[in-house]
């Protein structure tokens, strides 16, 4: 009874949220608080438009509609929103940078552990 | 969730009751990921981590785990299986799991039966049920505690009237109600 009720929904850190450290999730997260630190997920994490995340991200599905600098590396996805912002490196089978994105860094995509042969990525400035 | 968290503290009665409502009312929908819409509670789950530094301005109720410190300018409650090891401060704290560290409400702390708590209580007003498991020390500061004490405190017997029973005589209605007799 207590263990699956919050798993249901995911865990939200709203926008007056602050927190500098290490933050370890199994649950689908999304953040629109402050983050400093480092992020280790294994689920769908979203960094949501008042997100603001100072941090390396490890992660399956990840993927930002905020600010964040520091490398993101995900074990599915990753996928940069319209209102994204990401100043760091993506390490990723599948990457989606969405038109109006804003991203500097490399992308480094290891295709092999694709799981589907139909991710497109796309790379715009 | 609200019914959820209903249904696990429905014994306590009392604490259900009240902070139900507040989260049937703050609980954001399944979909909320894509909206951003101000929150006026946040549920930290579970799985959730955090190790280091954590502060935030509204409601916090945490069913996972805490390595460092909680500072917080609204109510935190740590829910039944949320774990805190280190200082918890903030204006109310409810604590129904576990925490080893120090706690500092501005307001109020209470302790449910579910609870444990090995660390020092400082808070105005604190409250420990029956049923919980509390290591330390409770200290109160004097005034603040005298003023929160008199702000809540509502007179139950009212303030005492004048008999009336007999009609005064002439004069001492003259002298009550300030005249001289002679004049």
């Amino acid at each position: 009874m207590d263990s699956d009720k919050p798993k249901d929904d995911g865990s939200i850190l709203g926008p007056t949220l602050r927190f500098k450290g290490e933050l370890t999730a199994g649950e689908d997260l999304l953040i629109e608080g402050h983050v400093v630190g480092s992020i280790k997920h294994t689920r769908r994490l979203t960094i949501g438009p008042q997100g603001h995340v100072k941090a390396q991200i490890e992660g399956h599905i990840v993927s930002i509609a905020g600010t964040v600098e520091g490398d993101v590396q995900a074990q599915t996805s990753v996928a940069v929103m319209e209102t994204g912002h990401l100043t760091g490196d993506v390490r990723a089978p599948s990457v989606s940078i969405v038109d109006g994105a804003d991203f500097n860094g490399n992308v480094i995509m290891d295709t092999s552990k694709r799981s589907r042969s139909n991710g497109r990525d796309t790379e715009k400035r | 969730m609200a019914r959820n968290i209903m249904s696990v503290f429905g014994p306590n009665g009392r604490a259900a009751g009240a902070e139900a409502p507040a989260a049937a009312d703050a609980a954001p929908p399944q979909g909320a990921a894509k909206q951003s819409a101000p929150l006026a509670l946040m549920t930290l789950g579970k799985t959730l981590v955090f190790k280091g530094e954590l502060s935030a301005d509204e409601d916090l109720v945490l069913f996972g785990r805490v390595e460092g410190s909680i500072t917080h300018s609204g109510s935190v409650t740590i829910a039944l299986g949320g774990v805190v090891t280190g200082n918890v401060a903030a204006r109310s704290i409810t604590i129904r799991g576990t925490i080893d560290g120090d706690v500092e409400a501005s307001d109020s702390v209470t302790v449910a039966p579910s609870a444990v708590l090995n660390g020092d209580i400082m808070a105005p007003r604190v409250s420990i049920v029956d049923g919980a498991e509390f290591n330390g020390s409770v200290k109160m500061p004097p005034r603040a505690a005298a003023e929160t004490r008199k702000a809540a405190y509502k007179p139950v017997v009212p303030a005492p009237r004048p008999e009336v029973s007999a009609p005064l005589s002439e004069p001492q209605a003259a002298q009550l109600l300030g005249e001289h007799p002679e004049r």
